[in-house]
């Protein structure tokens, strides 16, 4: 249960580091429209290992989806184009380059649900309203392991019963409209582990729960991560839900990573002027009722055309004491942090606060 | 915790998006127009459809002959070539024609007509005609395009009784374009306002009508028209055939309109502006002529575009099956009657070429109404 | 109890109930009762946090308070000239004359409320103009005011609603929402839709138009944090029905209804692990549904702390003795947890 917790990023490979899953290097990824190409997905990198959860946040349409739909090839092809960058994906024997499978190749096809498996923040898009629960799960089983239908139905129920579904042998026979939010959330999970995969793609998976359901479908996740051995790849844009439950966190922001470290080092030490303004803005609950909150000044620029420098330079207190024109890279602060802000490097030392 | 204080915390800045997208600046319609121009296909559609109109209209200026003008002699004659290169093999700079020469095929002993060399007839620009015309007020004796007599024009040829194929197809075009016109508006001023009325007022009237409509679609349509026009006094003019034509088309047409109108406003009311509106004050007459109508406007049009080829395909059907428009009057329709004939159309296959005509026509109307469908989302792929 | 002559607003066993029909007859087969019995007043200047999760009939008691529902039962008072007026069963026309003007409503979606054919400065006049309040030239002005007043500028007037970000979508919401200088408005989740950076922006702007014209706001939202910071009282609703209300800290720092203490603690914090409360409670089971509540306590089936008498008994709603007031059997006896009593973080191991 303890053991993805030990693992964090900044343990350099001493002792018993975990496998590498997947690893994301210097991703490009852009959708084409009349307005020009909107640069969603802007040279990002990052590795997932076996047994952590993976957050990722950022604000709406800052490419945290592109990039999770990346990993499956599910970005649709055209408008979307991937325009560099690898995503490989080590199995037990071999290691796949998906950026360079084709679109719906038998190679995708084997990955999609055996290796990596996805859960959308919506799940009633994702279940066909006219199959049965049972039908929809026993399908995926048939296409990737060799049962009979019997079977596959009585690892159907099986699975329901493990994340959670009261009454399982019932459920299995009813229609995704007859379930509530948070059982139709369950069973997407169901889905998404029948094929053990490796990874498990997270996308805002709670944004449109209750927060008393939000509690229990966090907690599932979170007990079969730890059960099972899965590397999960969380993406949300409530900092208290990675504060909850990610190992590691990535903050984006107009398709950049900015900041990456453990959980308790960004929420002790955010460094990244956007991570700070960010966690500042959240009302807190130590704060004195109906006093001004701290806020960000403007909104998310849009895609189309970026600032040249920093990513956050618009809005950045900082932006007057360093160079926000020259781009900056992602540096190590501490074991594990990374920042992308030049007030972290050697020349700019000064202008820190 | 090192939570830095901004050096300069700058006030909350205004920030539109602006100038960096020129639809940022534009209007609703304005936002179509310029989403509905960048569809190729749309804007192919919207333009042959100009054309097509701008030719059919003053179809007294643009056909080279008046209505149901019979040429005697010249019975049955095949299209006409327009050519650029004299006998002589020299380039022409204006086009002509050749006047045409009667012979029998030594076989058959059928009529044919062969170029002439020998008579070299130049088209020209606004020739006169032998008689005067008057077209809303505007009284002139030029044709648009002709040749100087005794030469004569058969763009498309001529059929059985010596009438140019080209000028009735363009007389036949007014009246067959404008039946779906008239009879798409009809369909739209009804539809829209019980469309309205059932989504707004809801309950047991929109129940009512929700019914009717169902009924009244369920009929099958083709049967239903030619019951109706059967029913079209004999004793009516042209003009009362006309109107009653487009009455019986849209007769079936609004339904489905007001269907669309219905649901847009049933859906167009859960918009929290609607909301809005109602807490500050607005009457029913407000939300409905501010808020709902605008609303479905882009809906209707699109929906309306996409209406009009079935009536012209209604009233093309009924006037060959000889229950619509009726001669002297001639539509497509009209037109295509002489074409029934198999043998007729292998002796003369430029009878076919209403087809032509009414496919451009039907497609145009559908590409221009798909890309206006695309316009008009106003959040669609911004 | 408040000096009744500082209330602005108060209801009384408000109901709203809605008929769900089925069929081609369209015959009633249930009754979702959306409002259950609402007892609730706000005071003039004040905020009312009303919290709860979501189809729990938040957003239903805001529209029958200002009478865009029809209640099915209880009654609506609303100060108007100094003078409560029972505003339950006036005609929407002699509401129109009368009462319109002095309340007024922010929505969660602010896309959706605005009409995306109308220019801003249509949008923000739309009030001025049904009320004859202005025209012409003042017109223009008055809209030229309110946009500065929420932070953008008189220029953005002539422009569309697409041609601007959620938050600042939000801002022209608001300043339609002043146009008439109402004083009461019910904010139905006014930050859920927008992006963390730019909701404190709202918020602010939400706090300081309340000190500058005295507003009174019923503030709607899901997430107890915002309300927290925003409301000087917190309702907390559950299956169309208030289950505690009280002071805001009183209310977040000792809960005394068990629904309350778990929304407190399902809250996911955003801070590092060391310093998380150690108590989590997680409540089981999904909120049922509002056209058939359970019989005694509504929060029963999901209750960790239920007991026999919670089945057979409708708790009622009565003061406790932390000062709130609770509708819960065990108000009194339970030791509940809530969140930033030790006034460091949030409640730690
Ligand atoms: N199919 C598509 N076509 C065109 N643009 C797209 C498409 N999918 C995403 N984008 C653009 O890519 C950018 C990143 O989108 P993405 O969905 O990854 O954001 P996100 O971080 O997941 O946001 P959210 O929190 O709203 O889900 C956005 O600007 C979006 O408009
Ligand atoms: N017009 C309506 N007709 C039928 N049921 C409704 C209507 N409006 C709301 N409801 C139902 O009333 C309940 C409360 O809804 P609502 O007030 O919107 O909840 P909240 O704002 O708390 O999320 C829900 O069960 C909802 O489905
Ligand atoms: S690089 Fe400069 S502009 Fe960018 S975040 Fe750092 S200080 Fe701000
Ligand atoms: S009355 Fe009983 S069931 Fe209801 S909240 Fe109190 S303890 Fe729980
Ligand atoms: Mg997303
Ligand atoms: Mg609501």
């Amino acid at each position: 249960m303890e053991h993805s917790r030990v693992h964090n990023t900044n343990n350099n490979g001493r002792g018993g580091q975990p496998r590498l899953v997947l690893e994301v290097e210097d991703l490009y990824v852009s959708f084409g429209g009349y307005r020009g190409r909107t640069r969603a997905v802007n040279g990002v990198s990052f590795q997932i290992h076996q047994g952590e959860i993976l957050g990722i946040v950022g604000e709406s349409g800052c490419g945290k989806s592109v990039t999770a739909l990346s990993l499956l090839k599910l970005v649709p092809m055209p408008p979307g184009r991937i325009d560099g960058g690898t995503i490989s994906l080590h199995t037990d024997d071999t290691t796949v380059d998906v950026t360079a499978l084709a679109q719906d190749s038998r190679e995708i096809r084997a990955i999609r649900g055996r290796q990596i498996s996805m859960i959308f923040q919506e799940p009633m898009r994702s279940l066909h309203p006219m199959f049965s629960i049972g039908d929809q799960i026993v399908e995926i089983l048939l296409q990737h392991f060799a049962m009979n239908r019997r079977q596959a139905l009585d690892k159907a129920v099986a699975l329901l019963e493990r994340v959670g579904l009261p009454e399982p042998a019932r459920v299995v026979h009813e229609f995704p409209h007859q379930l509530s939010g948070g059982m139709r959330q369950r069973v997407m999970i169901a889905i998404a582990l029948a094929c053990e995969p490796q990874l498990l793609v997270a996308d805002e998976p709670t944004t449109a729960l209750d927060v008393t359901i939000q509690a229990q479908i966090l907690e599932l996740l979170q007990a079969l991560q730890a059960e099972m051995g899965l590397a999960v790849m969380l993406i949300t844009h409530d900092m208290g839900v990675v504060a909850e439950i990610a190992d590691r966190v990535i903050v984006m922001y107009l398709g950049e990573i900015v900041e990456t470290a453990s959980v308790d080092q960004l929420f002790t030490n955010p460094q990244h002027p956007y991570t700070q303004g960010l966690l500042r803005s959240i009302p807190n609950w130590t704060d004195q009722p109906k006093t001004p909150l701290h806020s960000l000044a403007g909104a998310v620029p849009e895609l189309l055309d970026l600032p040249a420098g920093c990513v956050f330079v618009e809005r950045c207190p900082f932006a007057d004491k360093v160079p926000g024109l020259r781009k900056p890279s992602l540096i190590e602060t501490e074991p594990g942090h990374f920042v992308k802000c030049w007030l972290y490097t050697e020349e700019f030392v000064h202008a820190r606060p | 915790m090192a939570h830095p204080e901004p050096a300069n915390p700058r006030e909350e800045a205004a920030h539109v998006p602006s100038g960096k997208t020129e639809a940022a600046a534009y209007s609703y319609w304005g936002l179509i127009w310029w989403r509905y121009k960048r569809n190729r296909i749309g804007v192919v559609g919207g333009i042959a459809l100009l054309l097509l109109y701008a030719l059919v209209l003053p179809a007294e200026l643009t056909a080279p002959y008046p209505l149901n003008e019979r040429h005697t002699g010249f019975l049955d004659v095949p299209p006409q070539f327009i050519r650029f290169i004299s006998p002589d093999g020299r380039f022409s700079p204006r086009p002509f024609v050749y006047g045409l020469k009667q012979e029998r095929d030594p076989e058959t002993l059928r009529r044919l007509y062969v170029p002439n060399e020998e008579e070299i007839y130049p088209l020209r620009l606004f020739v006169p005609g032998e008689e005067s015309w008057t077209f809303l007020g505007l009284t002139w004796d030029r044709h648009l395009l002709g040749v100087e007599s005794p030469g004569k024009l058969f763009l498309l040829g001529t059929d059985t009784q010596g009438r140019d194929l080209f000028s009735q197809l363009l007389y036949g075009g007014r009246i067959s374009l404008t039946v779906g016109l008239v009879g798409v508006a009809l369909s739209l001023v009804l539809g829209g306002i019980v469309g309205l009325i059932s989504g707004y007022l809801g309950g047991i009237v929109d129940d009512l009508i929700q019914r009717g409509i169902e009924v009244m679609i369920s009929f099958p349509s083709i049967p239903l028209w030619i019951a109706l026009s059967a029913a079209i006094p004999a004793e009516w003019n042209s003009i009362q055939v006309f109107f009653g034509i487009t009455v019986i088309l849209s007769s079936i047409g609004w339904g489905g309109l007001a269907r669309v109108v219905r649901g847009m406003t049933l859906s167009l009311q859960n918009e929290d502006y609607v909301k809005a509106g109602r807490i500050n004050g607005a009457t029913t007459w407000w939300i409905v002529t501010r808020h709902l109508f605008p609303g479905t406007l882009s809906y209707m049009i699109v929906a309306a575009t996409l209406a009009i080829p079935g009536m012209i395909l209604g009233e093309t059907a009924l006037s060959f099956l000889g229950l619509g428009i009726q001669p002297p009057m001639v539509s497509w329709g009209v037109l295509l009657k002489q074409a029934q004939d198999i043998t007729v159309l292998a002796h003369k296959p430029w009878l076919i070429a209403p087809v032509f005509f009414l496919t451009v026509a039907v497609l145009s109307f559908n590409f221009l109404g798909d890309g206006l469908r695309d316009a008009a989302d106003p959040f669609s792929g911004q | 109890m408040p000096d009744p002559d500082d209330i602005l607003l108060a209801t009384e066993d408000l109901r709203t109930h809605f008929a769900v029909r089925r069929g081609l007859l369209r015959r009633q087969v249930a009754t979702v009762r959306a409002v259950d019995g609402i007892d609730l007043s706000i005071k003039g200047g004040e905020t009312l946090g009303l919290v709860g999760e979501s189809g729990c009939g938040k957003s239903t008691l805001g529209r029958t308070i200002t009478r865009l529902e029809h209640p099915t039962g209880g009654s609506v008072g609303f100060r108007v000239d100094n003078q409560m007026l029972d505003i339950t069963n006036l005609s929407q026309n002699h509401l129109r004359r009368h009462v319109r003007r002095h309340m007024n409503m922010i929505f969660q979606d602010p896309l959706s409320s605005l009409n995306a054919r109308m220019s801003v400065k249509s949008v923000i006049a739309e009030p001025l103009v049904l009320h004859r309040a202005a025209r012409g030239k003042e017109l223009e002005d008055r809209v030229a005011q309110l946009l500065t007043t929420v932070g953008l500028q008189p220029h953005h007037m002539q422009r569309f609603p697409h041609a601007f970000s959620g938050g600042q979508r939000q801002r022209i919401a608001i300043a339609r929402a002043l146009a008439l200088q109402p004083r009461f408005i019910v904010c139905d989740e006014p930050v859920s839709a927008l992006d963390a950076s730019v909701r404190a922006q709202i918020l602010n702007l939400l706090m300081q138009l309340q000190q500058q014209f005295g507003l009174t706001y019923l503030f709607i939202s899901h997430d107890l944090a915002v309300v927290r910071h925003v409301s000087d009282r917190i309702a907390v609703m559950y299956l169309g029905q208030i289950v505690e209300r009280g002071p805001t800290v009183a209310i977040c720092q000792t809960p005394q209804h068990p629904y309350t203490e778990a929304l407190l603690s399902a809250i996911p914090m955003p801070v590092a692990r060391h310093e998380r409360r150690s108590k989590r409670i997680v409540l089981t089971g999904d909120v049922p549904n509002p056209a058939s509540p359970p019989p005694g306590c509504r929060f029963a089936p999901r209750c960790p702390y239920r007991q026999q008498i919670c089945d057979e008994e409708i708790p009622e709603l009565k003061p406790t003795r932390q000062g709130h007031t609770a509708a819960c059997h065990f108000a009194d006896e339970l030791e509940l947890v809530g969140i930033g009593k030790t006034g460091a973080q949030p409640t730690t191991a």
